[in-house]
C-alpha cells in the first residue's frame, strides 16, 4: 500500500494505492477537505448563491455564477433575453479557454520535464518550453490567457469575482464598443492559438476527423510537429499515454445550451449536445437520474443514492477506514461517469474522438488532446456570439421576488458537468446542493462499491518508481482534477 | 501644473490599487477580505482603487497593469512569533510555489508577473496579517494601507 499526495492539481487530493508488483491493483481517491458550501447557503436569501457560489472555485467562478443564475431563472420562470444568454455564454467560453490552456501548458506538460524522462529525446526541449516561470510556452500561455479573461471584465463590469449574472439576465449592458473590444481580444487570441498551440488554422484542424487524419496532420508540416499540440502528441506517444488511463467508459455532459428554441437569432439553439454514454451507447440526458452516494464518504449515511433535491450534507468524521473521502459519489442512473472535454466531444459526436476511443479506448492522451483542442471549437463560437449580440436589445427581463420552489442550473464548466440544485422555502434557501465536475471524476466508491472514474482509470497502471509516480500524475491530471479552492497563505521560505 | 502643490500633483499622477486577497469563508485565510470590508465602508483617497482579489491568484495579473503602486493585503504565516502585521516591499523572502495549482497564490503571481507583463511592473507592497482572527489588526492594517498610499505619494514628490 502506498499513499500519494498529488500536487499540481486544483486542491487537495490523496491517492491510496494497492500495488501488485509494479501494477496498481486497487485505488482509493480521497478528497481531504470538507467545505460545506451547501450548509453555508442554507437560510440565506436565494440571490446570495450568486455571490457565494463563484467562490467555490478560483478558476471557474464564472461557471458557478452561471449555474446559480440558471437555477434562479428556472425558479422565477423567466425567459432570459437572447442578449443575456449569449453574453453569459461568451464569458463562460472565455473561462473555458483560459483554463484549458493553463491546464495544458502549466500543469500537464510540466510532467514531461520529470527527471524520469531525462533520457527521452524530447526532454531538453520540454525543459525549454515548460519549466516554471522560464519556459517559453509557459510565459506565452500566461500572457495570452490573461488577455482572453479581459472579455469577462469587459462585459461583466468587474474582475475578478464578477457577479454580473442575475435571474432574468445580466446586470450590465455591454455596448457596441465593448463588443468591438471583445472581438479584438478573440481575434488576437485565435491568432496566437493557431500559431503557437495548433501550428495551423482552426479550419485545418477541423478537418482532422480520425486517428489516421491525426497522423497525417502531424507529419504534414514542421509547424504541426513544433506547435505545443504537436509536441504534446509526440511526447504522449513516446511515454505511452495513449495506452493508460482507461476507466469505466461512461461519459456525461449537459452540453452547451444557447438561445431558447423560439429565438429568431442566427445562433443555433444548441451549441453542443447533452447526453450520457455507457458502453458506447448514447442516451438522452435527464437530470432526474442523478443521485449522490455517501456510502464511502465522510457524511452521515442515508443508504443508497439521493437525488440532489433530496440531498443531505452532514459531515461526519468516521474513524471507520471505509469512509475515506470528503467528496460524495455522484452517479447517473447508478453508473459512475467521467466528465470533461473528452466526454463533451464524444457526446457531441466529434468524429476524431469517437475514432480515438473506438480504437484505443479512453486514455490520458485522448482526454488531454480533447482539452488542448477544445478552444479550436469554442473560439469560432465566441466570434459568432460576439457578432450576434445586439447592444441595443435588452439584456435583462425583470423578475420580482424569488418565489418558493425547486429549480436547478446545469452547465458544462471547464472541467465538465456542473449542477446547482436549489430549494427555496419561505423566501430563504432551504437546500442547496452542488455537484462539481471533479465530484464526478474523483468520486469515491458508491453504495454498490463501484469505484469512481479516476479510481478505475488508474487500475492496472504500471508504476516504475512509487516515489515518483509520474504515470499516475499523467492520468489524474488528464481529468484536470479540481478538488477545492485551498488556502493561499504567504509563507516564509 | 503651475499653481498646484507637489502633493496635489502627485495625487493626480499616482494611481494606486489595494488588492485584498484570501478566502473569506475560511477564517485563517480571511484577513484580506476582512480588510477589504473595512476599506470599502469608508472613503478612499482619489485615484485609489480597491479590489476584492479573493482566490483569483494568477487571474490578478491584469490588476498589475496600468498602475503605479499595488498594495496586496493577505494573510501570512511564519513571519512573526506573535500575531501582528508585516509590511514588505520586496518579495525575496516569500515562499514561491514552483508548480502552478491552487496553492500557487500570491508568490506564483509575483514571480510570474515580471516575465509576462508587457509593461513596467508597478511598485508592490505586501501588507501581511498574521493572526487567527483579530479585528483590531484588520482595522490597523486598513489604516496602514492608507498611510502607505500617502507616504508613497509624498516620497514620489520629494
Amino acid at each position: 500500500m502506498i499513499n500519494i499526495p498529488l500536487n499540481r492539481v486544483e486542491g487537495d487530493l490523496e491517492l491510496h494505492l494497492e500495488l501488485d508488483g509494479d501494477r496498481i491493483a486497487n485505488s482509493w481517491s480521497s478528497g481531504i477537505m470538507f467545505r460545506g458550501f451547501e450548509n453555508i447557503l442554507r437560510g440565506r436569501a436565494p440571490r446570495d448563491g450568486l455571490v457565494l457560489t463563484p467562490r467555490v472555485c478560483g478558476i471557474c467562478g464564472t461557471a458557478h455564477l452561471l449555474a446559480a443564475a440558471k437555477a434562479l431563472d428556472m425558479l422565477c420562470g423567466v425567459i432570459v433575453p437572447d442578449n443575456a444568454v449569449m453574453t453569459r455564454n461568451l464569458t463562460l467560453l472565455a473561462e473555458h479557454i483560459q483554463s484549458d490552456i493553463r491546464h495544458g501548458i502549466l500543469m500537464f506538460m510540466n510532467d514531461f520535464i520529470n527527471p524520469l524522462y531525462q533520457d527521452q529525446p524530447f526532454y531538453s526541449e520540454a525543459r525549454l518550453r515548460y519549466e516554471p516561470f522560464r519556459g517559453t510556452s509557459v510565459i506565452k500561455a500566461i500572457r495570452e490567457t490573461k488577455k482572453i479573461l479581459e472579455i469577462i471584465a469587459i462585459v461583466g463590469g468587474q474582475w475578478p469575482n464578477t457577479s454580473f449574472m442575475v435571474p432574468g439576465g445580466i446586470a450590465t449592458t455591454p455596448t457596441f464598443n465593448d463588443m468591438v473590444g471583445c472581438d479584438y481580444i478573440e481575434r488576437s487570441f485565435t491568432g496566437w492559438y493557431e500559431r503557437e498551440i495548433l501550428g495551423c488554422s482552426l479550419e485545418r484542424w477541423a478537418e482532422v476527423t480520425s486517428l489516421a487524419d491525426l497522423d497525417t496532420w502531424l507529419e504534414e508540416k514542421p509547424d504541426h510537429t513544433q506547435g505545443d499540440l504537436g509536441f504534446f502528441i509526440r511526447c504522449a506517444r513516446m511515454t505511452g499515454l495513449d495506452r493508460i488511463g482507461g476507466g469505466h467508459g461512461n461519459f456525461i455532459s449537459t452540453g452547451l445550451k444557447d438561445l431558447q428554441p423560439y429565438s429568431t437569432r442566427a445562433v443555433e439553439p444548441l451549441l453542443m449536445s447533452s447526453g450520457f454514454i455507457a458502453k458506447g451507447e448514447k442516451f438522452e440526458f435527464d437530470q432526474a437520474l442523478i443521485a449522490e452516494h455517501v456510502a464511502f464518504s465522510r457524511f452521515e449515511g442515508y443508504g443508497s443514492g439521493l437525488h440532489p433535491f433530496e440531498g443531505i450534507t452532514i459531515p461526519a468524521f468516521d474513524p471507520n477506514p471505509d469512509k475515506y473521502s470528503w467528496a460524495k459519489a455522484p452517479r447517473y442512473n447508478d453508473h459512475p461517469a467521467e466528465t470533461g472535454p473528452l466526454a463533451e466531444a464524444l457526446i457531441d459526436g466529434d468524429p476524431l474522438f469517437a475514432d480515438l476511443v473506438r480504437q484505443q479506448g479512453p486514455t490520458a492522451f485522448s482526454r488531454e488532446l480533447a482539452r488542448f483542442t477544445r478552444p479550436a471549437k469554442l473560439l469560432p463560437l465566441m466570434k459568432k456570439i460576439i457578432r450576434t449580440i445586439d447592444p441595443k436589445a435588452p439584456y435583462y427581463r425583470p423578475v420580482g421576488d424569488i418565489p418558493d420552489g425547486r429549480a436547478y442550473g446545469l452547465i458544462e464548466a471547464c472541467r465538465g458537468t456542473l449542477g446547482h440544485w436549489l430549494e427555496v422555502q419561505d423566501g430563504a434557501i432551504a437546500r442547496y446542493q452542488i455537484i462539481t465536475p471533479t465530484a464526478w471524476n474523483g468520486s469515491p466508491r458508491d453504495a454498490n462499491a463501484i469505484r469512481g472514474p479516476w479510481e478505475e482509470a488508474i487500475i492496472g497502471t504500471s508504476v516504475k518508481d512509487p516515489d515518483n509516480p509520474v504515470e499516475l500524475g499523467h492520468i489524474i491530471r488528464s481529468f484536470d482534477a479540481c478538488l477545492v479552492c485551498a488556502v493561499h497563505f504567504c509563507t516564509r521560505k | 501644473m503651475i499653481g498646484r502643490s507637489p502633493e496635489i500633483k502627485a495625487t493626480l499622477l499616482m494611481n494606486t490599487r489595494i488588492i485584498c486577497v484570501g478566502n473569506r469563508l475560511f477564517a485563517p485565510d480571511s484577513a484580506g477580505p476582512m480588510v477589504y470590508d473595512i476599506l470599502s465602508s469608508g472613503q478612499l483617497p482619489k485615484r485609489v482603487e480597491l479590489i476584492d482579489g479573493g482566490l483569483a491568484g494568477l487571474n490578478l495579473l491584469c490588476c498589475l497593469e496600468g498602475i503605479d503602486l499595488v498594495i496586496f493585503v493577505d494573510s501570512v504565516q511564519g513571519f512573526r512569533d506573535a500575531p501582528g502585521i508585516i509590511i514588505m516591499n520586496v518579495f525575496d523572502s516569500l515562499h514561491i510555489c514552483q508548480d502552478y495549482d491552487h496553492n500557487a497564490g500570491l508568490g506564483y503571481l509575483l514571480q510570474a508577473a515580471p516575465q509576462v507583463l508587457e509593461e513596467k511592473l508597478p511598485e508592490i507592497v505586501l501588507v501581511g496579517i498574521q493572526t487567527d482572527s483579530d479585528s483590531r489588526l484588520y482595522h490597523r492594517a486598513a489604516r496602514m494601507c492608507l498611510e502607505i498610499v500617502s507616504g508613497y505619494r509624498r516620497q514620489t514628490v520629494s
